[in-house]
Formats: structure tokens, C-alpha cells, sequence
């Protein structure tokens, strides 16, 4: 009897619950549960094997979607594919896989194109290698700097014998102190003028190159426009958007400026140059600059390799792209001869333009 | 000396009177509305588990790792309908690592989400009960990759507005009620950050259009928690299986994001101060 009773007991609770005609309902939202638990909602990503002709594509296909001069460059990036896809074995090793790849790259004629590798790192030089440089650091420091030149953070400086200030600034990817450029400033408010040095400058970060330009302006400046992908197409860009810099609210100086430059002046130097053209006062003397008006992103490859290309666009206040570098104001190349005088050409041309000025 | 019997005697009928007067307030904020003290269902629990992050904006290759998570969860029947309607806030941090296939770099993923949904529950069976109704959260987060120089960092910047179910069972084994838990939930409407295809986000500024509406064709996003529940003395022990997908295809750029995270934590239905504690009183929990 004491076993029957919790049996009946159980049966008639079974009886009172809903359970019985819900069993279906319920194995229903099961399943649906169970489904969505299990189902493979994740989009199917194409992610190319890791062997030579893999990495291969995917490097190809990175810069087909992604590259930003194909169209200004006239590039015909299919026909790039056709070529050097021919060459792709599947027994190459690391090194010929690298130089090939390279070899592709190097088409595009970009100094912000790279391929990253824990052996070696592909780029192209060419807009630098190819024409004099126009700048001897050792020449400047012995002879212009030595021997009481002053650092304030990544600026190096001196008031030169006829009252001309000196500037070194060698990458962007120096922090620019305010308060550096504080006193920097004050020290040189008697100047005649100063002489901004951006010589080997190969670019860094593009709001050092804000905060800098801020400081030779008089109001709020069209510098240039910039522009971005918005499709994987070679020419999905967007509008042209404009790019504008205030005057800081610290010190600022605007007597005479000269800019100098070489053709090592890359990327945010490049930046740099194209925006002091519109401060008052600034002269840029030297030679052009070497470009880089892409602003570069990164992705990699399915062995590891990283690849760096120009994505963003850059374009000067006249809407003309500065990829190719920027021409001087007055072009000036160092000669032999002073050089073996222990003289600087651009630096002499500069302080000599500053004194005529005054 | 007289005065000062008679105030004294004054001043103890009027602490009786007052006494008294409270001892009333008190029965009447306790008693007088006839409703049971609504527990409230607090959760907090830690988990591992794993994580597979792809992101296109930072690379065309998957990411596989370890997921550390923390979920905290409240819930509490209210006032309206007879009782019949529950409020629930949920609040989940993953953070993972992972690596590429060739492990030659990394993605550190920092999501944070908190969700708040209101469901009607319908008490199917003496150990059964459903939950169903809408939820909105807000979900923030981003992904950094360790050698992207100009694009380091995807944000993901997420308001939702979804649906929300769960399914509770009481199991009795042995007369230890075991409480087994399932809850779906998903939005179906969201508002969301992207930049563009090729956009740095140093050129993001406020005049961009950079926040989109979307729907399930250019998002999805799920959350699978299955728990059971088992009390020990006076506190529950709570153990929780959550797989949370995650996935954005807008500017055509795409985002996928999947985890499997297994919890453990405990459960406790506390008195809320408001409500006051009354032990011969009806409790309403949310759970039975």
C-alpha cells in the first residue's frame, strides 16, 4: 500500500498539470532553443590557405579593396595580378615568396607600402634614393648647433650669430611639447625670423603636425582636404572633406618663417610642409619633398607577414594630391663646394632670404 | 521639583502615544496593502571560456583565444498585473586575448554590456514556469590589435532593443530542488557606431555619419545562458553555460564574435530594504 500511494499521488498531479498536451509545445521551443543554441549564424569568411599562392591572393586581394591611388596612379592592378601570379610555385620558400611579393608591391611606387616580416621588411625608396640629400646632419651640428645649441623635448635649437633662429625637428614621431614650443618661441621673439629645419623629417604622427602648424597662424585655416574609402572598388571614395586648422591659444610666431626641405621629407612631414604654405610669412626652400599623402592602415597575411598601405587620401588646400611630394618655394640644392666650406647651402640661402626680409 | 514630576510624566504619556503611533505606521507600510514581500534574485558569477574574433577593419584573419567573463544578474517580480511581471538587469564583461593562426599577433577584445527586460511570466506547471518579453541594453566595447598603426582599434558602440525569453524548471532530486534555467535573447533593432570602409578614425569627427539603425540584415546578435541552480545552506550555488554571438556587417565591414563560457557563481533572493523583512510573511520569488 505504502508504495501504491505516492504512485497514484504522482499520477494525479500529472493529471492536474498542463504538461501533457504542452509536451509538443515544448519540444518545439526546444528545438528552436537547441537550433539557435548549435546553428552556425557566423558569415563564411574567405580566409585563404597559408601557402605561397594563398598568401599570394590575399595579399593582392588586401590592396585590390583597400589601396587608395589606383586610379591616381594608373595602376592596372589586374593586369599586376596576371603577371605576377605566373611566378607564384608552390615550393618557393620564405625568401623568393618575399621578394616576389615585394617585386608586386613596388609597382605601386608608394613609400607607405610595406610588407612586414620577422626577417626582412619590403619597401620603396625610390622617392628618396634617386636624388641628392641635401642635408648633412653632422655638417649642421658641428657648424651651425655646436657648441651651445639648446633641446627643449624633440626640438633642437639656436639663435644663429646674425639673429636668426634655428630649428631642428627630425620626426613626427617625437612628441611636440607645448610647453617646448613655449619657450622655443619667446626666446626667438627678436629674431629677424626663424628657420623651421624638417630636413630627414620621415613623418609620424599627424597631430603633432596640428599642433605645430598652430603655432604660425594668424586665424582659423583651410590646410586641405583628405578623403577615405567608402567601397571596395578602386574609385568608392568619399566626398573630398575639409581640413582645418585653428591657431593655438598659447604663443605663437609669425614673423618670417623659412621652411626647409629635402626629399626625405615624408608622410607627416609631407603634411607639415603642404600646411605651413598657407601660415603668413613661411617660405619653403630646398627641395621637393618626398611625398607620402596617404595615410597608411595595416592588415596581414594568413602566414603572419603584415602588410602597411595608403588608404586616405591627402590633398593640399587646392585640392591637388600631394602623394608626389610637395615642390619648394624656392628650390635650392646643397653645393660641393660649400660644403667643404663647413656651410649648409639652404641653411645660408635661408638666413640670407631672412635678412633680406628685414 | 513638582514642575519637573509633571513634565516627566507628560513626556512618557506622550513617548507611549508616539510609540505607538509609530508601531502603527510601521504595521500599516508592512501589513496594510495585503502584498507578499517581493525577494529580489541576485547572481554573480566568473567564467573562462573560449572566443573566436574576426574584424575585418582590422584584419582579414580569424582570432582564437581565451574569454574571462563577469556577469551579474537582478531580477524581481513587480507591483503590476497581479505580480505577474518581472524586472531583469543583467551586466556582462568579457575580456579576452587571442591570437592569429600563426600567433604572430594579437587582439585584446574588451566588450561590456548591460541589459534590462521586462517579462511576463506565465507558471505553467507547479515546477514550471515561462518568461517572455522584451529587453534593451546598451553594449560597448572594442577590439585592439597589437600592430595596426593607424588602425589599432575597432569601437563597438551598441543600443539594442530586442526580445528576451526563459524557460525554468524545478527538478526535485531526493527533496533538493535543483533549478535548471534557460534564457534566449537577442536584439532586434539597434542602433550602432561604424566607420566607413577605409576610414581612420583619426578623420572621424561629429559632422560623420557614423551611426547607423540597423536590423537582422546587416546585424545579428544572440545570447544562449543555460544555469542550473543548486541550493546549499543559505546560499545557491549557480552554474552557467553562456554562448554569446555577436555579428555586424555595415560600411562593408565585417565583425564576428562568437564565445562559449562556462560560469560558476552563486544565487541569493534577498529582502529589499523597502519592502522590509517579515518571516511569518508571503514572499513572492521569482523563481520557484
Amino acid at each position: 500500500m505504502n508504495k501504491i500511494i505516492p504512485i497514484n499521488t504522482k499520477a494525479k498531479k500529472r493529471k492536474n498539470t498542463r504538461l501533457h498536451w504542452l509536451s509538443p509545445y515544448l519540444r518545439a521551443v526546444a528545438a528552436t532553443c537547441f537550433s539557435l543554441l548549435f546553428s552556425s549564424c557566423l558569415e563564411n569568411i574567405e580566409e585563404y590557405p597559408n601557402n605561397p599562392r594563398g598568401n599570394f591572393e590575399a595579399l593582392w586581394k588586401i590592396m585590390d579593396e583597400r589601396y587608395c591611388f589606383f586610379e591616381y596612379k594608373e595602376v592596372d592592378w589586374d593586369k599586376i595580378h596576371a603577371e605576377y601570379a605566373l611566378q607564384v610555385k608552390d615550393t618557393m620558400n620564405q625568401d623568393t615568396l618575399f621578394a616576389l611579393l615585394n617585386r608586386m608591391l613596388q609597382e605601386l611606387k608608394d613609400g607607405h607600402v610595406n610588407l612586414y616580416t620577422p626577417f626582412d621588411v619590403g619597401r620603396y625608396w625610390k622617392w628618396f634614393e634617386d636624388f641628392p640629400d641635401n642635408f648633412d646632419a653632422d655638417l649642421v651640428e658641428n657648424n651651425y648647433l655646436r657648441p651651445d645649441y639648446a633641446i627643449a623635448g624633440s626640438f633642437r635649437y639656436k639663435i644663429l650669430d646674425d639673429n636668426t633662429g634655428y630649428i631642428y625637428y627630425g620626426s613626427f614621431m617625437n612628441t611636440v611639447g607645448d610647453a617646448n614650443l613655449d619657450y622655443i618661441i619667446h626666446k626667438m621673439k627678436d629674431c629677424n625670423g626663424v628657420i623651421f629645419d624638417v630636413r630627414n623629417n620621415g613623418g609620424g604622427a599627424l597631430t603633432n603636425v596640428d599642433k605645430l602648424v598652430s603655432r604660425f597662424l594668424d586665424k582659423r585655416t583651410l590646410v586641405g582636404y583628405y578623403q577615405y574609402k567608402t567601397g571596395k572598388k578602386h574609385n568608392d571614395f568619399s566626398e573630398l572633406k575639409e581640413k582645418y586648422i585653428e591657431p593655438s591659444p598659447r604663443l605663437r610666431y609669425l614673423k618670417p618663417v623659412v621652411v626647409l626641405t629635402n626629399r626625405r621629407c615624408f608622410s607627416a612631414a609631407n603634411e607639415f610642409v603642404s600646411a605651413m604654405r598657407y601660415c603668413p610669412n613661411v617660405r619653403i626652400l630646398g627641395d621637393r619633398t618626398g611625398g607620402g599623402g596617404g595615410l597608411p592602415l595595416s592588415s596581414e597575411l594568413p602566414n603572419g607577414w603584415s602588410v602597411r598601405f595608403s588608404a586616405c587620401p591627402n590633398f593640399d588646400a587646392d585640392k591637388r594630391q600631394i602623394e608626389f611630394g610637395i615642390d619648394p618655394d624656392i628650390f635650392i640644392n646643397q653645393e660641393v663646394l660649400d660644403a667643404v666650406d663647413g656651410k649648409d647651402s639652404l641653411i645660408e640661402a635661408a638666413r640670407e632670404l631672412l635678412r633680406d626680409n628685414d | 521639583m513638582k514642575s519637573q514630576d509633571s513634565n516627566a510624566c507628560f513626556n512618557a504619556k506622550w513617548q507611549k502615544w508616539l510609540l505607538l503611533f509609530a508601531f502603527c505606521l510601521l504595521s500599516v507600510s508592512l501589513f496594510g496593502n495585503g502584498q507578499p514581500v517581493r525577494l529580489k534574485y541576485v547572481s554573480r558569477s566568473a567564467g573562462v571560456g573560449t572566443v573566436g574574433v574576426f574584424d575585418s577593419y582590422l584584419s582579414p584573419l580569424k582570432y582564437r583565444g581565451l574569454n574571462f567573463g563577469f556577469m551579474y544578474e537582478a531580477m524581481q517580480m513587480l507591483k503590476w498585473n497581479d505580480g505577474k511581471i518581472s524586472f531583469q538587469q543583467q551586466y556582462f564583461t568579457d575580456v579576452s586575448q587571442t591570437l592569429n593562426g600563426t600567433e604572430t599577433a594579437y587582439n585584446l577584445t574588451l566588450f561590456s554590456e548591460a541589459d534590462y527586460a521586462f517579462h511576463y511570466r506565465f507558471d505553467l506547471t507547479e515546477n514550471f514556469q515561462v518568461f517572455a518579453g522584451t529587453q534593451a541594453g546598451i553594449f560597448i566595447g572594442g577590439i585592439y590589435n597589437s600592430r595596426n598603426q593607424n588602425n589599432p582599434i575597432s569601437l563597438k558602440m551598441n543600443l539594442n532593443l530586442g526580445v528576451s525569453g526563459i524557460a525554468a524548471y524545478r527538478l526535485m532530486l531526493k527533496s533538493q530542488p535543483v533549478r535548471f534555467r534557460y534564457q534566449l535573447g537577442f536584439p532586434a533593432i539597434r542602433m550602432l557606431f561604424a566607420p566607413q570602409f577605409g576610414q581612420s578614425y583619426y578623420y572621424l569627427d561629429g559632422n560623420e555619419n557614423i551611426f547607423f539603425a540597423s536590423s537582422f540584415r546587416n546585424h545579428s546578435a544572440l545570447k544562449n545562458i543555460l544555469s542550473v541552480e543548486l541550493p546549499l545552506n543559505r546560499i545557491t550555488l549557480r552554474a552557467t553555460y553562456v554562448h554569446s554571438f555577436y555579428r555586424t556587417k555595415i560600411n562593408h565591414l565585417l565583425t564576428q564574435y562568437y564565445s562559449n563560457t562556462f560560469y560558476a557563481g552563486i544565487s541569493k533572493n534577498f529582502y529589499s530594504v523597502r519592502a522590509g523583512k517579515k518571516e511569518n510573511r508571503n514572499q513572492a520569488t521569482v523563481f520557484k
